[in-house]
């Protein structure tokens, strides 16, 4: 299977996802926009990474689906946390915030060795 | 919704994805036309951030896990127009694959027959046997007496049965109700093999009747009382042309009248391989063998049954023997008592267990062929994977994913794999169903014993299940590799990388094989050349009896009288008596008191040793007088006197064998026989006086063949007495059922050598030519700067021998750790044995260099003026 066309790390993206959901019942394009307004625009992910994403999620039982109407009144389908989604997601995002710091650290470091 | 969920709704969820996604877009559309994009201009961007609509949804797709499955449909379809539009390919591929797929499905059907298809009985799970053990952990069968004990007073089985196979002489007429003569069976010797049973037999093993009713306990109670017979129904067939009238009619076994109760259904077999002739019951055991009737239901001391048992619910074979052992303790008696019961399993014909040191190997070996067959097909796939490229190239470039192709691949690899199982499937029932029947008969065996190995081998849902099985897995095996590569549009570097190990492997694994059959084929060589201490040929064993006589001492006078008669016939060279005649299984053993030496011993008549053509070393034989009167004298062979008394004179010590508890004094020495059988040696011998009663009369005639000998003998005991039967036995015949496991293993694993020898030479050959066609350019630069023929073979030679060199080294290693599975089968030479491993390693290289050479030869002849003009 091709790479995810972002420029996130591989499950970045996942993590994202599972916490834009977290929040509460929410379609495709919901979840694409608010991760580019959460993020300042840094963070655009195409629909082509997004749906196969949000599919394998639900294939994990990460998330489940269900078709609903929107406030516009049209048919969409939304997302929502699963039980096992909500433990994936605390301790992706866990790890995520100690490797995170990690590099911070890391890269600190070798900068002021550099200098 | 599940996975199963998700396959079957497939319309609906193709639907929701597409909903899914334009959802997306229109929503995308409307947010930027809302912040005053023109629509047109909105959507050109939309289409732009989002991706291309197909491949997104083919990513989601691949997302939901049921792909392959949803794919298989189409791929499959693509496989086989792809296999008839290359039909050369397709023929070789798919018969290499029938050929490794059916010998691994042959042998199952073997396996499937004799070890995993559970009984045809009611229930077979709870089936178990009951093994008596003696005080020492020897196996012993149990007594009648005891049986009852065991049936009577357990709390573990809801029914205990019993058991003991009988062979019966047929009388020579049949009377009917209607009083006429009714004359079935031919004249002559006819024998009948059949099992004498416990009253609950049928009700134990949930029998099914035919015709009349089966046997009740009620048949099994006083000894000799019911003379009642069922027949099984193929011998009702065979015997009696499915008479139906035969039920209610009375038929002779050993002289006596049984009358016909029954006829069990085909579908019913008892618990052997082999469908008994008929069942009695075991109450009448006694009057059906003669003069130890009245021993065999009281005498606890006489062993003569089997037992076999059906578990109550949710008790185990460990607690159901526990419970059996304590009780017979409490009922041992006696110094040969069982003192202690295991129970084995009983819901197949033979236990997986008793038959791991030939299942292994086997199976071992045919598995091995299947590489080899899956080797070649892999190198035939990569072959053609470069004629492909473009194809795969331009699949790649249009956005085909990676796993998508190789999952295309293995797809075709698998159909290829199917189609070879099918025709593996019919090739090997057609073999088992021809083969077997034919090479059945060509075993030298006695009719009633070769029953024991006429199965059913017809296919049932087990050996399509196999197939099957095996089918996909070769599929995945041949197809994995080849697929990866091409996906990957590997350098033409890489796939001959693949092709040299598939030929290494190839090697490696037909040593093995050759190797495994070298060995057997010495080991056989080895039994046949074995000398066995006396003269076999036209030496003959008759046991004389009287039909339907149970006067012992007339049926003593008439054998001794016709013993008398024999001996005075022309053709005849010698005549003695014995109680075992020879090659007939090992001897009894017994101690010898005050030594520690264990000897196999046999009672014989006078000019025994002189009958038999072993020589008499020191001393004498016995005389007339010694062997009627059972005189305290005995005869050893040189290997007891050895052992016993080193460098003493043996003759004139005394022996006191424990079984014979008679003081016997050493009056000859004779040479080290294999009596018992043949490539087991019995050095430790002793020979006893036969006394009045003997059991075999052995003679030698050397101008007389088998036939004429059965027919004189007969001829002349109906002239001792018209109800005297003499059936006869050709030794020379022991000899030859004494060779033939030898001869069908050391076959067996020459067909499977030569068939892997075969498919390797053919592997090699393929590579190898396929190497100098690659290279035909490059040979023809190198002639026209001047190389010459014998240059360019010796380059191809070295190429090729250097794969074939490492292959043999892999498989000299294989071929050790696989003789140690053989070793139980290896009778007289070790497993690391030096002419089996030279010879088949030799063979091996010259098969290779004769699959090189053909090829080399193409390579030397190129024309350089023609290769060259040709670019």
């Amino acid at each position: 299977m091709a790479p995810p066309k972002s420029d996130l790390p591989q499950g970045t993206l996942d993590l994202l996802i599972l916490k834009t959901v977290a929040i509460g019942p929410v379609h495709g394009y919901a979840i694409a926009q608010r991760l580019q307004q959460i993020s300042r625009d840094v963070v655009q992910v195409p629909g082509g990474s997004l749906y196969p994403a949000l599919h394998r999620l639900e294939n994990r039982k990460l998330l489940t689906a269900e078709w609903r109407q929107t406030e516009t009144g049209r048919e969409a389908k939304f997302y929502r946390l699963t039980r096992s989604g909500r433990v994936h997601l605390q301790a992706g995002s866990a790890s995520w915030q100690r490797l995170s710091e990690a590099v911070g650290l890391i890269l600190d470091t070798s900068e002021r060795g550099a200098r | 919704m599940n996975w199963w969920g998700r396959l079957l709704r497939r319309k609906e969820q193709e639907a929701h994805l597409d909903k899914e996604l334009h959802f997306h877009i229109e929503q995308r559309v409307a947010d930027l036309t809302r912040s005053g994009i023109g629509e047109e201009e909105a959507r050109r961007t939309v289409r732009q951030e989002f991706g291309g609509m197909d491949q997104v949804k083919e990513e989601c797709r691949d997302a939901r896990g049921t792909r392959w499955i949803e794919d298989f449909r189409p791929d499959a379809r693509y496989a086989v127009r792809l296999l008839g539009r290359n039909p050369a390919f397709a023929a070789i591929a798919i018969a290499t694959l029938a050929l490794g797929i059916g010998i691994n499905t042959a042998a199952f059907t073997f396996l499937n027959a004799f070890v995993l298809r559970p009984l045809p009985i009611r229930d077979p799970e709870a089936f178990v046997k009951l093994n008596g053990l003696d005080r020492k952990g020897r196996t012993q069968s149990f007594s009648i007496a005891e049986y009852r004990d065991f049936r009577d007073r357990n709390d573990v089985f809801s029914g205990v049965i019993a058991l003991s196979p009988l062979p019966v002489s047929l009388g020579d007429a049949v009377t009917g109700r209607a009083a006429t003569d009714y004359d079935i069976i031919p004249p002559g010797y006819q024998f009948a093999f059949g099992v004498t049973v416990s009253g609950n037999y049928f009700t134990v093993l949930g029998g099914q009747l035919a015709l009349g009713r089966l046997l009740t306990p009620e048949d099994d109670v006083t000894p000799g009382a019911h003379a009642v017979v069922v027949l099984s129904e193929g011998f009702w067939r065979r015997q009696f042309g499915g008479d139906a009238t035969l039920v209610g009619r009375t038929i002779r076994f050993n002289g006596r009248p049984y009358a016909v109760v029954g006829i069990a259904a085909k579908e019913f077999v008892g618990t052997q391989p082999n469908v008994p002739d008929f069942w009695v019951p075991l109450a009448m055991r006694g009057q059906l063998i003669g003069d130890k009737a009245d021993m065999l239901y009281s005498d606890r001391a006489h062993r003569s049954v089997g037992l076999y048992g059906r578990l109550k619910p949710h008790v185990s074979p460990a607690q159901a023997a526990a419970a059996m052992n304590v009780l017979a303790s409490s009922i041992a008696e006696g110094e040969n008592a069982t003192a202690r019961i295991s129970i084995t399993d009983a819901s197949t014909f033979v236990s997986v267990k008793e038959f791991m040191p030939l299942i292994v190997p086997m199976s071992l070996a045919v598995g091995l062929v299947l590489v080899i067959a899956c080797a070649n097909v892999a190198n035939l796939l990569i072959a053609r994977a470069a004629g492909r490229q473009r194809e795969i190239e331009i699949r790649l470039a249009v956005g085909s994913s990676y796993r998508r192709l190789v999952r295309q691949l293995i797809t075709e690899s698998v159909v290829l794999g199917v189609l070879g199982g099918v025709a593996g499937l019919a090739a090997s029932h057609w073999a088992v169903a021809f083969g077997y029947p034919a090479v059945l008969s060509q075993v030298p065996l006695p009719s009633g014993y070769k029953d024991a190995f006429t199965v059913d081998v017809n296919p049932d849902w087990r050996v399509f299940a196999f197939g099957l099985a095996v089918s996909i897995a070769a599929g995945v095996l041949f197809g994995l590799a080849p697929a990866i590569n091409s996906a990957k549009a590997s350098v033409a570097n890489a796939r001959s990388r693949f092709r040299d190990s598939m030929v290494v492997t190839q090697v490696a694994i037909c040593l093995v094989l050759l190797v495994a059959s070298g060995l057997l084929l010495r080991s056989m060589w080895f039994v046949e050349a074995l000398n066995p201490g006396f003269q076999t040929s036209r030496l003959y064993a008759v046991s004389p009896g009287l039909t339907g006589e149970s006067n012992s001492s007339l049926e003593r006078r008439v054998t001794e009288q016709f013993a008398l008669r024999l001996a005075a016939l022309p053709g005849i060279q010698s005549v003695s008596a014995c109680e075992k005649q020879p090659l007939s299984g090992m001897s009894p053993q017994t101690g010898i008191d005050g030594t520690a030496l264990r000897v196999s011993y046999n009672r014989v008549g006078s000019r025994y040793f002189r009958t038999l053509g072993i020589s008499m070393i020191r001393g004498r034989d016995f005389t007339e007088a010694e062997t009627t009167t059972n005189a305290p004298v005995a005869i050893v062979s040189e290997g007891t006197a050895s052992r016993i008394w080193l460098g003493e004179e043996a003759l004139g010590k005394t022996i006191r064998l424990t079984k014979d508890d008679v003081t016997r004094q050493v009056i000859g020495v004779v040479s080290n026989a294999r009596v018992g059988i043949l490539w087991r040696p019995e050095d430790a011998y002793a020979y006893l006086p036969i006394g009045s009663k003997s059991s075999y009369t052995i003679f030698r005639a050397p101008s007389w063949s088998p036939s004429a000998a059965e027919l004189t003998v007969r001829n002349e005991a109906a002239r001792v007495h018209p109800a005297l039967k003499a059936p006869v036995r050709a030794i020379e015949d022991s000899l030859e059922y004494a060779y033939a496991p030898f001869r069908f293993l050391a076959g067996a694993a020459g067909l499977i050598a030569t068939l892997s020898l075969v498919l390797a030479s053919v592997g090699l050959y393929g590579v190898v030519s396929l190497m100098v066609s690659q290279r035909t350019h490059e040979i023809g630069i190198r002639m026209a700067l001047g190389a010459r023929s014998s240059d360019v073979m010796r380059t191809v030679f070295r190429s090729s021998l250097r794969l074939v060199a490492v292959g043999v080294a892999i498989g000299l290693g294989g071929g050790l750790a696989f003789a140690k599975l053989l070793a139980l089968a290896l009778i007289g030479i070790k497993p690391f044995d030096l002419v089996a491993f030279a010879s088949t390693s030799g063979l091996m290289v010259l098969v290779t260099a004769l699959a090189t050479w053909v090829p080399a030869r193409r390579a030397a002849s190129v024309d350089p003026m023609v290769t060259l003009r040709h670019e």
